[in-house]
């Protein structure tokens, strides 16, 4: 695993300002629950907004924004949360590959005795160590945070607390493997981050819309979005479309990445 | 394993496409173990998309290399290749002792005592990191990692560009010394000095075919060369003495000087000066370049 560490002190610094900012996030959305906490006047608010809205700010039908579920949800779990994870899983997986190529550097690694399967595969394995590292750490924070607060919010299962944020990772990942496999195909690092953010943005456009016009049915089922939203994962754990259908797709991504990678012609 | 084949590189009907641009055609090379291959060409001439080729950084359009009588593609073949690339980008954040550590490891059985002496001689500082280093500095970062595992084959491109005199005399020897133990040497220039002194043959590339393979004996035959003798006494009457002489193609006079200008051997001119009286005689020996440019055109000589 030579390439793999290699890539995990590359990125030691990188990471750990991430990982500072999340927790600063998870901090800030969290720590402000007691604010709005039973707070009557907002949750009517929030409920006069339009359905598209709601869905923006990540309201539920079920759990009002006022409850800790419903907040954690709106504000963490479908928001905050995996649009963070996802944006620095497409960056880093979009350098994977493409980042040494656009560089210049990665031809000298090559004329090493390392395959670039190797090279491909190890450094995807370290995408989806610091993706998972990342959302365990927002994890962890939200379960101490919510624990430190006490009331209605520190009664929340610690197990779907650190399960939600593992659904956010896996729809991350699934960004995060397009990156990659769009930087191995063409070896270019812009055009890998545009095509996964134009994903996902596309995505979230699909849920927020499918939220207000629920006739669209097919429109839902392609949204990864919806598949990690459908149910909230901190009230129900975890389900197999929020996290198996994107796992599915990461490997394929990843597996199609690399077999092109290994064929084509280095820029 | 079949018994090593004296070629290292040989390369047959090599193609390379990119598009509508033909950067190498039908190219057959070889290149003979221990020996020091001066592969030379003007810039774009194709020599660089040979090199990624025998590499497997880009795969031929039609033809195949074989190197070390594998493939490029072959990890194993890798292992015993030193790559110094003609344009050079290294990790810029990693210092010289990150890099060889890496490529060490990647490697697999590097001493790290030849590391050390390599960076020793250069006299490059392993600790800094690469982006703080001057563009000769990080050329030596590039020879240090290219020669550090005692390749049985290097291939360098381009390797002295950016280095001063007396580091250029210093890779010569290294590459000398890799000779010495037995390592062929794959050297790729735009200029004919770079090579003529050290290379035992040259192949010559223009718009991706091969112009000529060679030794640079038989270059030097062919070059044209030029004498001046000094005399006492008319310089135009002394000059008679090399009318008709065979191989003479010009003879000029200038004060005291007779320039002659002759072609493949030169005994008969050195014969023909042992008639006149001369006081000082200059060997002009600067028309190997001369030749190496009339490859290079368009028309060359028959």
């Amino acid at each position: 695993m030579i390439v793999a560490r290699r890539q995990l002190a590359d990125r030691r610094v990188n990471v750990m300002f991430w990982a500072v900012g999340m927790v600063a996030t998870v901090a800030f959305v969290v720590l402000l629950y007691p604010s709005i906490e039973g707070k009557a006047g907002f949750k009517r608010m929030v409920e006069q907004l339009p359905s598209a809205i709601k869905a923006i700010i990540g309201s539920n039908e079920k759990y009002s924004i006022i409850s800790p579920e419903g907040y954690l949800h709106g504000r963490l779990f479908t928001t905050l949360g995996p649009m963070l994870l996802t944006i620095f899983g497409i960056g880093l997986g979009a350098s994977c590959i493409a980042g040494d190529e656009g560089e210049g550097t990665l031809e000298l690694l090559l004329a090493n005795p390392v395959s670039r399967r190797r090279v491909a595969g190890q450094r995807y394995l370290v995408l989806v160590a610091l993706v998972l590292f990342l959302a365990a750490v927002a994890a962890v924070t939200t379960v101490v945070l919510a624990a430190l607060i006490g009331g209605s919010m520190g009664r929340l299962s610690a197990a779907h607390i650190i399960e939600a944020m593992f659904g956010s990772a896996c729809l991350a990942l699934l960004h995060a493997s397009v990156a990659f496999a769009i930087g191995c195909m063409i070896g270019k690092r812009s055009v890998a981050v545009a095509a996964a953010a134009v994903v996902a943005i596309a995505g979230w456009l699909m849920q927020v819309i499918t939220a207000s016009v629920p006739d669209l049915h097919w429109l839902a089922a392609i949204s990864p979005w919806r598949w990690y939203m459908r149910e909230m994962i901190i009230v129900t754990g975890l389900n197999a479309t929020a996290t198996l259908l994107p796992l599915v797709l990461c490997a394929i991504c990843a597996v199609a990445g690399i077999a092109v990678f290994e064929r084509r012609d280095l820029r | 394993m079949n018994a090593p084949s004296d070629n290292v590189i040989e390369t047959r009907r090599l193609s390379k496409s990119f598009g509508d641009v033909h950067a190498v055609r039908a190219l057959d090379l070889n290149v003979q173990r221990g020996e020091i291959f001066g592969f030379l060409g003007p810039n774009g001439a194709g020599k660089t998309t040979t090199i990624r080729m025998l590499l497997d950084f880009i795969r031929p359009s039609s033809g195949e290399a074989v190197v070390l009588d594998g493939s490029g593609a072959d990890e194993r073949v890798r292992k015993r290749i030193g790559y110094l690339p003609g344009d050079l980008h290294l990790p810029a954040r990693y210092t010289g002792n990150e890099l060889f550590e890496l490529y060490a490891a990647l490697r697999a059985g590097c001493e790290r005592k030849r590391t050390d002496d390599l960076v020793e001689r250069f006299g490059l500082d392993p600790t800094r990191t690469i982006g703080e280093l001057s563009t000769g500095n990080r050329r030596k970062v590039g020879i240090v990692q290219a020669f550090m595992h005692r390749p049985e084959l290097l291939i360098l491109d381009e390797p002295t560009s950016g280095l001063d005199p007396l580091l250029q005399a210093e890779f010569q020897h290294l590459m000398r010394e890799a000779v010495d133990d037995g390592a062929t040497v794959f050297l790729s220039s735009h200029v004919l000095p770079e090579v003529d002194r050290i290379a035992d043959r040259v192949a010559i590339l223009r718009d991706g075919r091969l112009v000529v393979v060679s030794t640079i004996d038989e270059l030097r035959e062919k070059a044209r060369q030029v004498l001046e003798f000094f005399v006492n006494g008319d310089a135009n009457t002394a000059a008679r003495a090399f009318e008709g002489v065979p191989g003479v193609v010009e003879v000029s006079v200038e004060d005291d000087a007779i320039r002659v200008v002759s072609e493949g051997s030169i005994d008969a001119v050195v014969k023909a000066a042992a008639t006149i009286e001369v006081r000082r005689m200059v060997s002009l020996d600067h028309d190997l370049e001369q030749l190496f440019l009339s490859f290079y055109r368009e028309d060359q000589p028959e």
